[in-house]
């Protein structure tokens, strides 16, 4: 009996040439974050089979966060021999009665179709093997507390009693990369989950403001990158522009209504030559529409303006409830509710636009020198690496 | 390499050369435990017992009086909880003041919660409370009076041993707990009339985790911790012997030469005060009656925070309560108690000295002062809705 981790995966959707490339991303996806060999993953049809060396636990929580992952079993493996079988099976029904279950019902499939038994003969044979063995323990083929799996392929017997849930979703990095706008708020960092939950490879980028904004600011958000990371399974690049001559600047020459505004302009300005230098296919947001004042229609369309590229807005229809359920869930509401601001007071007008009219906010722009802000913002810009465990610089000033 | 300037010494001190070179050898060759029964415990036990003996002897008490703490926060604690909850049956009344340290003022919250009452008497412009507004909160029921020495936000040095002797002149069965967390090496420090006394290491050029109690002969406590029975079963738990070790170097060069190098903290202020002067607009919140090392200084309409960080960017460290978006209950309650505007408040900033400053350091300061008030107020906005 050998111990094997049975990965599924969600097949809809996935028709023709889609559907080895998924499989070849996700199996890569999962070698990374294991550090298993290239031996001891296999790849059957619509199966990914592990074997692990050791203690199966901490793969199993790794795999509970891969992206592409539906669900996964430890499984029982055996050859395909009928006492064999109901050895493993009562085994499994005893570990079972241990965790507490007294009911439990056989759920036997056959792929195999030289296997002399059917799957009703199958459920048969081995819960009576089970009755026999564990006579307290009773059948209920309605609402069992624990549900015995067998299932008899042509790469062996397999027998589990659980059902992991995987985060579902498509392996990461098999629908292109996308850069994140990162704050240190709620929202931004479930945006990012989201993206990747698609297949998206998210990096971040955060505008920094010293001295009005501090250096904890900046830790935050970057310890917001290491859960990102996390869930992504690789190192995530971090850019942290430098914001205040823009702020400075922005806020001396137009009317405080408008500046967060003009900011946000600034800021998917800045990304959007961030993304065209690095490769990245869309700019990503956590706005959601009509949250604070920024982010109604017509202030997303006045930001959205600002640059071609696609941007993705993953949260637009959701409420904040739904958004801090879901931070709360992958990590990141802690560290988000952290108190560094990341804009000081003194450029959060009172009253800002609701209604911003795009010709307005266009004529203001016209006096500034757009080019050269955008370029102040990059030259004086860091660059981290953020793993789950550390955070590198890349390049600093 | 570029300057810096560390100006934030009522958060903490770097440990002082001495105190590390006293310490090493606890660390490795010394390590033992003092309650083993062999060599290597008899060594650890010694050295406790002779810096307990050191302590003791600066402070003028006895070294049965001492009890070792992991720092400020622990004494704190143990004094208010282990003093109210040992006189729980006399009577159910603390007093204390709303600019203690949250060590104390939390303490007092969970012994409310226990069925205590806690006067928190107000302070002057000064940060200050009288004898007499102490003596006139003090009720039959009352048992416990916590003072602090000196404020660590402001520096006012409180007359606790006047507070003392009028609490026990009306009844001498009160017991008196003061934090003088912020008080050694920077006032002398006579204990007379005080039963507990809380004192901290790494204010003092000692590390983090090291303190002491005074717990006068005679006063009971009930410990907060259990097990092994160490310190006089007042503090259970394996003594932290190098931190001990290093917690007596370190009072003694506090209280080595104390007149002079009051005498140099004294000029610092001095210049540090000069050169705030010249600023206008700047108010400083201190006391001029306040410890040496302890400047408050506030320049209404910039933002602490940002201030604080522009002189970050010139190598000056200092401390602010006030967060940037100033919301309300962040705000310093020190500051608050002493009934300052909110535009003061929320753009104060602390600068506090250690024996390691010099005056070089403050001219260095001051201009970079100059430098980033420059910056954040010929660059910075006025706030929406509101002329500067």
């Amino acid at each position: 009996m050998t111990q094997t981790i049975l990965v599924r995966y969600d097949e809809i959707g996935l028709k023709g040439k889609n559907r080895p490339e998924f499989v070849r991303r996700l199996v890569e996806n999962i070698r990374r974050v294991t550090g298993l060999s290239t031996d001891q993953v296999q790849i059957e049809w619509g199966r990914i089979y592990l074997h692990p060396s050791g203690d199966p636990k901490a793969l199993c929580q790794r795999l509970s966060m891969v992206f592409g992952v539906k669900s996964f079993s430890v499984a029982l493996v055996v050859p395909p021999d009928l006492e064999g079988m109901k050895d493993a099976v009562v085994e499994m029904a005893r570990r079972a009665w241990a965790r507490g279950a007294r009911t439990f019902k056989i759920e036997a499939r056959r792929s195999l179709k030289a296997f002399p038994l059917n799957s009703m003969a199958l459920n048969r044979e081995l819960g009576g093997a089970v009755l026999r063995a564990l006579p307290e323990l009773r059948v209920d083929v309605h609402r069992p507390d624990v549900t015995l799996e067998v299932e008899v392929r042509q790469e062996g017997v397999f027998l589990f009693s659980e059902r992991l849930a995987g985060p579902g979703g498509l392996p990461v990095g098999i629908a292109g990369r996308a850069l994140l706008l990162l704050s240190g708020g709620i929202d931004s960092p479930v945006a990012g989950w989201m993206l990747m939950k698609r297949g998206v490879a998210v990096d971040a980028v955060y505008f920094h403001s010293p001295p009005y904004v501090g250096e904890k600011a900046k830790e935050k958000v970057l310890e917001l990158g290491r859960i990102l990371a996390r869930w992504r399974g690789e190192p995530i690049t971090v850019y942290v522009p430098y914001f205040t001559e823009i702020q400075v600047e922005v806020s001396r020459c137009a009317p405080p209504p408008l500046w967060t505004i003009l900011f946000r302009r600034f800021m998917h300005r800045v990304a959007e030559r961030l993304a065209e230098a690095n490769h990245y296919g869309a700019l990503a947001t956590g706005d959601s529409l009509g949250q604070v004042a920024s982010q109604t229609m017509e202030n997303l369309a006045c930001v959205e303006a600002a640059t071609r590229m696609l941007v993705l807005r993953p949260l637009v229809g959701w409420d904040k409830a739904e958004i801090v359920r879901l931070a709360r869930e992958i990590g990141t509401y802690e560290i988000s509710i952290l108190p560094h601001e990341d804009c000081c007071v003194l450029f959060a007008p009172r009253h800002p636009e609701t209604h911003a009219r795009l010709d307005r906010v266009e004529a203001i722009e016209a006096r500034l020198d757009l080019p050269r802000l955008v370029e102040s913002a990059l030259e004086r810009m860091e660059v981290f690496s953020v793993t789950e465990t550390e955070i590198s610089v890349l390049s600093s000033v | 390499m570029r300057r810096e300037v560390y100006l934030d010494n009522n958060a903490t001190t770097p440990v002082a050369p001495e105190v590390v070179e006293a310490m090493a050898p606890y660390w490795r060759e010394r390590f033992g435990n003092p309650s083993s029964l062999h060599r290597k415990g008899v060594e650890a036990e010694r050295a406790v017992r002779a810096s307990r003996a050191t302590i003791a002897r600066l402070l003028g008490v006895k070294e049965t009086e001492i009890v070792f703490t992991s720092g400020g926060t622990e004494g704190d604690n143990l004094a208010l909880k282990g003093a109210a909850r040992a006189l729980r049956r006399r009577g159910n009344h603390i007093v204390t003041t709303r600019i203690e340290h949250p060590a104390v003022l939390e303490s007092c919250r969970d012994l409310e919660a226990e069925g205590f009452r806690v006067t928190y008497l107000d302070v002057d412009a000064h940060g200050s409370v009288t004898p007499e507004a102490v003596e006139a909160a003090l009720t039959p029921e009352t048992i416990l009076v916590s003072i602090m020495h000196v404020n660590n936000e402001v520096g006012t040095i409180l007359p606790i041993a006047e507070i003392a002797e009028r609490v026990k002149r009306r009844n001498p069965e009160i017991v008196v707990h003061s934090d003088g967390v912020q008080a050694i090496g920077k006032v002398p420090v006579h204990l007379q009339g005080v039963d507990l006394y809380t004192i901290s290491g790494h204010k003092i050029h000692a590390p983090k985790g090291t303190g002491a109690l005074f717990v006068r002969e005679g006063v009971r406590l009930v410990p907060l911790l259990s097990g092994g029975g160490q310190e006089r079963g007042l503090r259970s738990g394996t003594e932290n012997v190098a931190g001990i070790v290093g917690l007596a170097r370190a009072l003694e060069l506090m209280c080595e030469n104390l007149e002079e190098r009051l005498a140099h903290f004294h000029r610092v202020r001095e210049r540090f005060l000069e050169g705030v002067r010249q600023i206008p607009g700047a108010r400083i919140n201190s006391p001029a009656s306040s410890v040496p090392t302890t400047v408050n200084v506030s320049f209404p309409g910039i933002p602490a925070e940002v201030l604080l960080h522009a002189l970050e960017e010139e190598g000056v460290f200092v401390s602010t309560r006030a967060a940037c978006a100033s919301r309300k209950g962040r705000r310093s309650h020190v500051l608050e108690a002493m009934r300052l505007p909110p535009e003061v408040i929320d753009s104060s900033l602390r600068f506090s000295f250690s024996r390691y400053t010099t005056l070089e350091d403050i001219e260095w300061a001051i201009q970079a002062l100059h430098r980033a008030l420059e910056r954040v107020t010929v660059r910075s906005p006025a706030p929406s809705g509101r002329a500067r």
